[in-house]
């Protein structure tokens, strides 16, 4: 290989492209931040997230479910 | 970096980052279910009934299906900040989850290309309205307008968006109210009530059936975009009751005043109804506002799209608007056979059923009797094989075979293309059996075979870590 061809490959083994550098370097950021935020969620209690409890899920129900059943059966 | 990937990208939304509180995502959901799907649901509907039995399935079945396609995966989208694609991932799996995803897009893309030929059609029906004599080829070319109008909507991104929303939103509702003030007026509840269905089967009970059958597969095609709404909420109730109540009971019955105005102008088509309802000035600004509004509700439907293009490795990097220029691209047969397609929309509607009623059944159960709404947030976001998520080669087998067979179910009980349909389906509907059963059969599935693994926060083991993210 010719001295000036040997030198540009290395060049380029040695030296990643500037799009290579960003991709990998975005890479690294999502996935530490990724980390950051699964560790948060594992700490965050329930009630940071408001709460659902049985009251409402038999209302829901209820209300959404077995009564428009109801009335569109009674109707059929 | 991080902003745009936690809006426009899978990062689960952390809690101070989310856009809506109770009265926001009451805002928003109003705004996306008083779309002008509504006035396309009501049209296909009143080929086969009346106002009364009409409007009575619009309600109900609309109402059944947001319930089974929200209460699953709505609490486990909100609680996680997960947009609707990963939150699949505990039940079918990283690989089978891409599955759905198919899923997922034909529902979206579908509704943004029918509401696509609604702004076509209005556009050539303003045209019409000031005395003109356009082509068919206009519907076309305004199906075109309306994906390059859309794609400039939606790369501005969510907030303006909301902005969009806020005021088309309430001026659908107002002019909801507006038809139906001018039918009650001008033609009056009697003759609403007595306008015969404009292409009906012979049999009765198979009319009332396929509506109920349409009205409860638009309320579970839901679940395409239930994800994008319950992430961006800061609490569970108001995800929840919002998406039922909005999603539901509102856009029931506004589908129900669609239902009405079709009856009494005999057409299907909504943007053939408003010079006739309203009068020809009154009629033409309503167009132009309804032409304005289905860019509003294709938008909503491309921004879910464009979300669940990231899930492909192809476009994991890739910067926002290249998505939401590949999210358009399967709405270029809208362009080309524009009307071909929009007749076909009320099969498109059952179809949803066949398609979601497994997958929201399926979750649900999952979430709810499997997991007892505990989610490992770090096997969602990880492909390596030894992660709790990825099962078989990434393939969740139980649930991938309850889906086949809730299909099965859908199939035997009826053909969303043909509308053959079997007698149960009098009785059962066809995508209320297609979601329970396949749940049923899970739940035992998984019960008496246990997940080998399931890890839950606060129980000790070590806290699993990502190895090899997939975002």
């Amino acid at each position: 290989m010719p001295d000036s061809d040997h030198a540009a490959a290395v060049s380029s083994e040695a030296t990643p492209s500037s799009s290579q550098e960003s991709a990998s370097h975005r890479e690294r950021v999502i996935r530490e931040e990724l980390e950051r935020r699964i560790a948060l969620f594992d700490q965050l209690e329930d009630a940071k997230f408001g709460r659902f409890g049985a009251a409402d899920w038999a209302l829901c129900t209820a209300v959404f479910f077995v009564l428009p059943i109801l009335v569109a059966w009674w109707v059929l | 970096m991080i902003r745009s990937e936690s809006i426009y990208g899978r990062l689960p939304l952390l809690p101070e980052e989310r856009e809506y509180g109770t009265r926001g995502a009451h805002a928003t959901c109003f705004a996306y279910a008083v779309a002008t799907w509504c006035f396309l649901i009501g049209g296909y509907v009143a080929q086969y009934l009346g106002a009364v039995r009409g409007m009575i399935c619009l309600v109900t079945g609309s109402v059944i299906g947001v319930f089974l396609a929200v209460m699953g995966p709505a609490l486990a989208g909100q609680r996680y900040g997960l947009e609707t694609v990963d939150v699949t991932k505990p039940a079918f799996g990283q690989r089978g989850s891409r599955l759905l995803l198919l899923f997922y897009l034909i529902n979206l893309i579908g509704w943004a290309g029918l509401i696509l030929v609604m702004f076509g059609n209005g556009l050539r029906n303003i045209l019409i309205g000031f005395g003109y004599e356009p082509g068919g080829w206009l519907v076309g070319a305004g199906v075109l307008l309306g994906m390059s109008l859309c794609f400039l909507l939606v790369t501005r991104g969510i907030h303006l968006m909301n902005i969009t929303n806020a005021y088309v939103g309430p001026g659908l509702l107002l002019m909801t109210v507006g038809l139906l003030v001018l039918l009650l007026k001008n033609h009056g509840w009697q003759e609403i009530v007595d306008a015969e269905p404009l292409n009906p089967f012979d049999k009765p009970w198979l009319n009332y059936m396929i509506v109920m059958e349409m009205s409860i597969a638009a309320g579970i095609s839901w679940w395409a975009g239930v994800g994008f709404l319950s992430r961006n909420t800061k609490t569970q109730r108001g995800a929840i009751y919002p998406e039922l109540i909005q999603l539901g009971l509102g856009m029931g019955l506004v589908c129900s005043v669609a239902l009405f105005s079709s009856l009494v102008v005999r057409s299907m088509d909504p943007t053939e109804w408003l010079i006739p309802i309203a009068g020809p000035f009154v009629g033409v600004l309503a167009l132009i506002f309804v032409a304005v509004a289905n860019i509003s509700s294709s938008s909503i439907s491309l921004f879910a799209a464009g979300l669940g293009l990231r899930h492909l490795r192809v476009f994991h990097i890739r910067p926002w608007w290249h998505l939401v220029l590949w999210a358009l691209v399967p709405c270029l047969p809208f362009v080309f056979w524009p009307n071909e397609l929009y007749g076909m929309g009320g099969n498109f509607l059952a179809y949803n059923g066949t398609l979601y009623a497994p997958v929201v059944g399926i979750l649900f159960a999952d979430y709810v009797f499997i997991r007892k709404q505990r989610l490992n947030l770090a096997a969602i976001f990880d492909d390596d094989p030894k992660a709790e998520y990825y099962y078989t080669k990434g393939f969740h087998w139980p649930a991938l075979i309850c889906l086949l067979i809730g299909q099965w179910i859908y199939f035997s009980l009826l053909d969303p293309l043909t509308y053959e349909s079997s007698p149960a389906f009098l009785y059962l509907t066809a995508s209320l059996p297609a979601c329970v059963g396949p749940a049923v059969i899970y739940v035992i599935w998984l019960k008496l075979l246990p997940l080998e693994r399931v890890w839950v926060p606060g129980e000790g083991g070590a806290e699993p870590r990502v190895s090899q993210p997939n975002i």
